[in-house]
């Protein structure tokens, strides 16, 4: 069955499922107000010992932060404001006391949505989910908990809330799959903070296990296998160690290869990463840096903004794993492909052209200051952390950034370095403006072509005309490095072109100082490094900017890559 | 009684871990407190009403504290709603 990869790796085990107890709510009209009043009280008394002794568990398990969330549920159940809602409805539509709890839920949810703040709206499911709990201990006496889990089993559920996800001995499950949600939906963030492989939105999942039967969780591909034996089981497993061992062959050459040329000059490969496993994985496979970490995923792992503090643990640790080379944080990108599950945006028409990279923080207020604050508080540490500004257009973005940066860092504290990822049109157009308020520059490749050549990749009938080589994009890259070199600016790449040999090729071609990919293509970009001389580079250099087609660029650099690229890849590709 | 106009400067406003903070506090005071942001009003003691009013970091909001040590009382709620949650500051 097929689904949405939600968190990568392979799991496989029994199925537990994760089943909702029904609670027959609808039209349910009492007999007795009074006795429903009753059943509401005691409701609450049984609700709230649950949440107790759920905060008690997660302060152990999890830590002190997240219990505070669930004690807050408690106040909110416990509070004057549920029960008196709760029992006017009783007692004016004669409802009986789950009916009545749900409809009070459902009704401040609505109101929780109305709201401005991105936060508050997300709320919303959190009353619902309290409102579900409290019908549930007020229909059966009490709530179910799916207390022991068995050893290595594969948790299945509809979808997984708050607190169905805060209830989970995570320490026996191997895989996640739910029926709905996407990727940022509760059970994704949970399965990817604890690096269990999840797959979500699978149509038709609950129905079609059984519990106990065996399963194979696909995080990578997002499919659920049903049809399994222990032997395809093993076959699974086997299959990924095989892929493991390959790739722990590629690593270690890798990690003891210099990025060099054919004739000696070096060459920065840095990484695309996440955070701070993907930054210690980058390392290992020896990284020059992080020319890209994208915070969004950062963000992605909390249930909500990180705070300030949570950012500077998470931002420090990434640039202990690389320490001493440097870190470029990419402010919050979300909006359109990337969507943040507690900062809902309006629906758009056109997301792509709409609220996302740095209009989406300066719509926000506070998330742009506690990055800002954050990444500032790492600087004054004495790591090298630079600020990389995505989906600039205009010179007062960045002006706009630097200032709160002034007024944000610490007095007399050297400020973070300040770069832009040039990813629009515009930001090509008017790069000599730019150039003058950074200090670097990262090419973002892959909006640069899809803007630059008005083609959206994601749409099968236009993704042949998304061409990397294309000689507008060629021209677009060569005028930033020709502008930026002249004021004495790095640029680096840290778009798909720089992931792939061939386009790889091109870029360092047309001048870029550095390459920044994603990890397991370091291996291959360095063998491709040393197959070409600067002297060839200078020379295909040339010969793209004369080209007309992709293609034709495409043909200058594929001999290039001949025979010692070959057979580097015979033995590690 | 008294009020103060104050604009929240705490980093995470009145989210749902903060507000259950200030409403503790808020009973842990002798005196009567209502918080007001815009058209909306609340109880000090009401986490649902307080958290309905989405307050976040950079909201002006007006305090009212009326009853026995009004003023220890402002000052407190009114720190708690520039400073955070004690122990929390900026870091």
């Amino acid at each position: 069955m097929k689904g949405v990869p939600a968190s990568p790796g392979l799991g496989a085990g029994a199925v537990f499922l994760l089943r909702e107890r029904e609670v027959p709510i609808a039209g349910c009209l009492s007999i007795e107000p009074e006795s429903e009043l009753d059943r509401l009280v005691k409701g609450i008394g049984i609700a709230a010992a649950y949440y107790r002794k759920l905060a008690d568990r997660i302060r152990f398990k999890v830590g002190k932060e997240d219990a505070e969330i669930f004690e807050g549920h408690l106040e909110l159940l416990t509070g004057e404001d549920l029960e008196e809602g709760v029992r006017t409805i009783i007692l004016s539509e004669e409802m009986a006391a789950e009916t009545a709890v749900m409809h009070f839920a459902e009704e401040t949810a609505e109101e929780f949505r109305q709201l401005e703040s991105d936060y508050f709206r997300q709320r919303a499911d959190d009353i619902l989910d309290i409102g579900r709990r409290l019908a549930e201990a007020i229909y059966y006496g009490s709530i179910s908990d799916p207390g022991a889990l068995p050893d290595s089993c594969v948790v299945i559920a509809e979808q997984l809330t708050p607190s169905g996800a805060a209830r989970l001995d995570t320490e026996k499950v191997v895989a996640i799959a739910t029926e709905k949600g996407g990727r940022t939906s509760h059970a994704a963030i949970l399965a990817r903070s604890l690096c269990i492989p999840c797959v979500t939105g699978v149509p038709g999942l609950v129905e079609g296990v059984r519990s106990g039967q065996l399963v194979i969780v696909d995080g990578d591909r997002g499919v659920v296998d049903t049809d399994v034996t222990e032997a395809k089981i093993e076959e699974a497993m086997l299959r990924k160690a095989r892929e493991r061992r390959t790739e722990q062959e590629r690593m270690v050459w890798s990690a003891s290869t210099e990025a060099r040329t054919a004739d000696g000059s070096s060459v920065t490969i840095a990484a695309n990463v996440g955070g701070k496993r993907d930054a210690e994985q980058a390392k290992r496979y020896g990284a020059q840096g992080v020319g890209l970490l994208r915070s969004e995923f950062i963000f992605m792992r909390y249930s909500d903004f990180p705070t300030v503090s949570q950012q500077v643990e998470e931002y420090r640790g990434v640039c202990l794993a690389v320490a001493p080379e440097h870190v470029i944080v990419r402010l919050l990108d979300c909006g359109a492909d990337k969507p943040l599950p507690y900062a809902t945006a309006p629906a758009e028409d056109n997301p792509f052209l709409g609220l996302r990279g740095i209009r989406y923080q300066r719509a926000r207020s506070g998330s742009l200051d506690d990055q800002l604050i954050a990444i500032a508080k790492v600087t004054s540490e004495g790591f090298p952390i630079k600020v990389m500004i995505p989906m600039v257009i205009s010179v007062e973005e960045v002006k706009m950034v630097r200032s709160r940066l002034k007024d944000l860092a610490p007095q007399d504290e050297t400020m973070p370095r300040i770069g832009i990822m040039v990813e629009t049109p515009a930001s090509v157009m008017t790069i000599e403006r730019l150039a003058h308020e950074i200090d670097f520059v990262s090419i973002g490749t892959n909006d640069l072509v899809q803007y630059t050549l008005a083609v959206d990749r994601g749409n099968p009938a236009v993704a042949h005309l998304y061409q990397e080589l294309h000689p507008a994009v060629l021209h677009a890259i060569d005028r930033v490095v020709k502008v930026c070199h002249e004021l004495a600016i790095p640029v680096g790449v840290c778009g798909d072109m720089a992931s792939h040999p061939e386009t790889a090729i091109a870029l360092l071609a047309l001048g870029v100082d550095e390459l920044s990919a994603s990890i397991n293509a370091i291996p291959e970009l360095k063998a491709a490094c040393a197959a070409v001389s600067r002297k060839q580079l200078g020379e295909l250099h040339g010969q793209l900017l004369s080209c007309e087609s992709a293609d034709q660029a495409r043909a200058f650099i594929t001999p290039l890559l001949a025979s010692s690229y070959r057979r580097w890849l015979e033995v590690y590709g | 009684m008294l009020e103060e106009t104050i604009i929240v400067k705490s980093e995470e406003g009145l989210h749902t871990r903060p507000a259950n903070k200030f409403v503790q506090l808020v009973r842990q005071l002798g005196c009567h407190v209502t918080i007001r942001k815009g058209e909306k009003e609340a109880p000090g003691t009401s986490l649902l009403k307080i958290m309905k009013m989405g307050v976040v970091r950079g909201d002006e909001v007006l305090l009212i504290c009326d009853g026995e040590d009004e003023e220890g009382a402002l000052d407190t709620l009114k720190r708690f709603l520039i400073e955070g949650p004690a122990g929390e500051g900026q870091s």
